[in-house]
């Protein structure tokens, strides 16, 4: 069995670019200003390439070297970090960063590190339901890490709603013995992230 | 794409002819030395339907011709607007030079964006401002602070 779903309690970082859009269960310290720090800033008001994606866009946010997006929770560095920007000026639909990237957050007291060349944030509006997933993908194979243990895999998919990951493809896992020795048979099943 | 520019000199627009300054300036009748204008206003409307609204503003304390038909402007400011006639976008910088017939104006000086609600503020160094297809590029040390606490994120 290629996927897993885990109940992961940790905020990978890019989540700081949609935190008010998906509000998940885990994350309700205070976020405070995001600040983005780059060497180059594109602003395409209109009929920008969107690279062959199906989407709608009323222009794009382009940062570009050095990035480094910062606020209380969360840490995103990249090389490129793109903002597609919706109709009407609504929430950003989706959100890019691009190679090199590394994400470093905090949440309850827990750090997570996670690393990959593509993170992708994309919110979609379904009957009514909003969904909100950042996917992680690209060569090297995208990394987290947190105090539980770590892992690799080609894909790995956060659901902001849910909470709940996908990962799939090239699945390598690596539990800290100390979480295992802490789950006896009266012990609650093991929460890897 | 059909574009609409219209340039005014508002009321109180003034002309002067600065004779202590032989050079003449190109693109200029060979009487004229120098030509400055204040209250420089150019307006770009968007298309139909919506052809009503303006979509931008680009507007300036005052306007002096240069060599090769630029226009210095001073304290510069950009509006972009929403087809609802709301503020998309401003951005002002002290001073900018403008190549008015190609509708691109640059400076290496600072500019700085904030969007209509105020939620984000995006500053750098040296800029180069593209009228149609509308695009900015910030060259240096850009710089943006997104305040979170609402219901809106990159709302730009």
């Amino acid at each position: 069995m290629k996927k897993l779903f885990f109940l992961l309690a940790f905020g990978i970082g890019l989540a700081v670019l949609a935190q008010t859009a998906a509000k998940p269960k885990t994350q309700k310290e205070p976020v405070g200003d995001t600040e983005i720090n780059a060497d180059r800033f594109d602003f395409i008001a209109e009929n920008p390439l969107t690279n062959g994606l199906m989407i709608t866009t009323n222009g794009l946010l382009i940062y570009t070297g050095h990035v480094l997006v910062e606020n209380l929770r969360a840490k995103v560095l990249c090389d490129r970090l793109v903002v597609y920007l919706p109709k009407n000026g609504e929430e950003p639909n989706r959100i890019e960063a691009q190679t090199n990237v590394v994400i470093v957050a905090v949440n309850n007291g827990e750090t997570t590190r996670a690393t990959c060349s593509l993170a992708v944030y994309t919110r979609t509006v379904q009957a009514g339901a909003t969904n909100s997933i950042v996917t992680l993908t690209g060569n090297p194979l995208p990394y987290f890490e947190n105090a539980k243990g770590s892992a690799t895999a080609a894909h790995i998919e956060w659901n902001l709603i849910t909470g709940n990951y996908n990962a799939s493809g090239n699945l390598r896992m690596n539990i800290k013995q100390s979480v295992m020795e802490g789950s006896g048979t009266n012990k609650s099943p093991i929460k890897l992230f | 794409m059909k574009f609409l520019a219209v340039i005014l000199v508002v009321a109180g627009a003034a002309l002067l002819l600065r004779g202590a300054d032989d050079r003449a300036v190109p693109g200029l009748p060979a009487n004229v030395k120098d030509m400055r204008t204040t209250e420089f206003t150019s307006e770009q409307y968007y298309e139909a339907p919506n052809e009503q609204q303006i979509k931008l503003r680009f507007s300036g304390a005052s306007a002096i011709t240069l060599p090769g038909g630029l226009q210095e402007i001073r304290q510069v400011r950009i509006e972009m607007f929403y087809t609802n006639g709301s503020t998309r976008a401003v951005a002002e910088t002290p001073k900018c030079e403008l190549q008015p017939f190609d509708g691109v104006a640059s400076s290496a000086g600072r500019l700085v964006l904030q969007s209509g609600d105020g939620k984000i503020h995006i500053e750098g160094d040296g800029f180069l401002w593209r009228q149609d297809p509308v695009t900015l590029t910030i060259s240096n040390n850009v710089r943006t602070v997104v305040k979170l606490g609402t219901n809106s994120l990159f709302k730009l």
